[in-house]
């Protein structure tokens, strides 16, 4: 009785956390969002702590003071920008390369600043569409065609050829948001801003449909070796909730295409191996 | 990679409008040619070509003289730059090297043999406004200067006079200069 009367005066933040925070601890959730934030934490300590682990920004970085590590696209942008490109720089470029076409496109969910930010922000969409159902609200979806990206890569690949400049890193809202958090340069804020409000019309239409530097690694990591799979043991079996596509970050229709029809390994370029499907199937059996 | 036509034409109208947009806006798309440029740094066209837009040069600076440029200054934007009067290139002073040059991961920084031959502009000394050269006793740029009386020497009534053949450009001239707006100016070479 006293269990009943308590519960229906919890005041009214406590259900406010409990719509944000699952029930369920979001393990790889949390840890690709904890492996991109350590990323961000030791460019901004290496930038205002003169702590030398990692200096420099996404583009590139000098771990350590020790040797170099290059963004492989704006090496390419370089490279075509300038008519050639020296050999530090390719090498510097292979040490991000070679990993990523192992892993797959492991670099918008585990390191990009600008999708750990559109992430987060994702949660917060998700619950304030909740929030808004209640007074009959509803937040549209749209959708972008996610070939979009590769025509924006093909283009600003075009663009860094004839306009010599490499254009995307000039303008990209992954520099933006590095260079604002790091070097205080303040007119990045606005385009930043612009993508996280789209979010809350468009779910993750950056990272879907329209980010160049997704495109080129969804390429690059094309051939990858690690995937997220389907594993039946012990008589677990996938009960065909669907949750694992309707909530995956990247749309990826896992179910519908690599569960029912496919051999349940989702070899699909633009999966991030967030772990977010993982993280929910009710019976466990998607594994990293 | 299986294409269908759509696609390819797609990505083929892509290719040419950035073709097209590069070919127009090559060039004009930089809006602030006055850049001062860290010391090595390439012709003006080539630096924009090379520089990766990383700062490693900005948090390598000791005297925090580079700021990375924003979005106002157009296909410039993220390149390093600095503002003389704000904070002058101080050659790295008290270091063994230039230590924005160690640390570039493109070349967009070359190296350069001795500081002497680091040339980021050239300062331009305006006598009109010029202490010295109105009748005060000033030195200030000569004091300032890192080859005072090579770069910067007085004359027989102690005016100075710029060579701009050892002029590196650094700045600290315009950073000392007494006027207000500075008498002494860094110019970048015309690329």
């Amino acid at each position: 009785m006293m269990k009943a009367l308590k519960a229906a005066n919890a005041p009214l933040w406590k259900s406010w956390v409990r719509s944000i925070v699952p029930r369920r601890i979001r393990y790889w959730t949390w840890a690709h969002r904890g492996v991109a934030l350590l990323f961000l934490l030791t460019l901004w300590l290496g930038r205002h702590a003169w702590f030398p682990w990692f200096r420099g920004s996404t583009t590139a970085t000098r771990p350590l003071g020790l040797f170099w590590l290059a963004d492989p696209f704006a090496t390419l942008e370089i490279a075509l920008a300038h008519r050639g490109v020296q050999t530090s720089l390719i090498v510097a470029a292979l040490l991000i390369a070679l990993p990523y076409a192992l892993l797959g496109r492991v670099f918008c969910g585990w390191v990009c600043p600008l999708g750990l930010l559109l992430d987060l922000n994702d949660d917060v969409r998700v619950w304030l569409r909740r929030r808004l159902r209640r007074y009959r609200i509803h937040l549209p979806e749209y959708t972008l065609p996610r070939h979009l990206k590769y025509g924006l890569l093909v283009f600003f690949v075009a663009l860094s050829a004839a306009a010599r400049v490499p254009a995307f890193q000039t303008i990209s809202p992954i520099n933006l948001l590095v260079r604002g958090l790091l070097f205080g340069t303040r007119l990045g804020w606005g385009l930043i801003l612009a993508i996280v409000l789209v979010e809350y019309v468009a779910p993750r239409v950056w990272c879907r449909a329209l980010c160049p530097l997704g495109a080129f690694y969804s390429l690059l990591g094309r051939w990858g070796r690690w995937h997220i799979h389907l594993k039946l043991e012990e008589g677990a079996t996938c009960k065909g909730c669907g949750l694992c596509a309707r909530e995956c970050p990247m749309d990826i229709p896992i179910y519908t295409r690599y569960v029912l029809e496919g051999d349940g390994v989702i070899r699909d370029m633009e999966c991030t191996r967030c772990g977010t499907c993982v993280d929910l199937c009710p019976t466990g059996v998607l594994k990293v | 990679m299986d294409l269908t036509r759509r696609q390819f034409l797609f990505f083929s109208l892509s290719a040419l409008a950035g073709l097209g947009f590069g070919y127009l806006g090559r060039g004009r798309i930089s809006r602030e040619r006055d850049m001062l440029r860290p010391p090595g740094a390439r012709a003006e066209a080539d630096f924009l070509a090379t520089c990766i837009r990383c700062g490693l040069c900005v948090e390598a600076c000791p005297y925090d003289t580079l700021h990375l440029a924003s979005l106002a200054a157009g296909a410039a934007a993220g390149t390093p730059y600095f503002i003389a009067r704000q904070g002058p290139c101080y050659l790295c002073q008290g270091y063994e090297s230039l230590r924005c040059i160690d640390v570039c991961p493109t070349g967009a920084l070359q190296p350069v043999p001795t500081w002497a031959d680091v040339r980021i502009g050239v300062a331009v000394l305006d006598r009109e406004t010029c202490l010295a050269w109105t009748g005060t006793v000033c030195r200030a740029c000569w004091h300032a200067c890192p080859f005072p009386s090579e770069a910067i020497y007085l004359d027989h009534v102690g005016r100075a006079i710029v060579v701009e053949d050892k002029c590196v450009g650094c700045g600290l001239c315009e950073h000392a200069c007494l006027v207000d707006p500075p008498a002494i100016v860094i110019v970048p070479h015309a690329t």
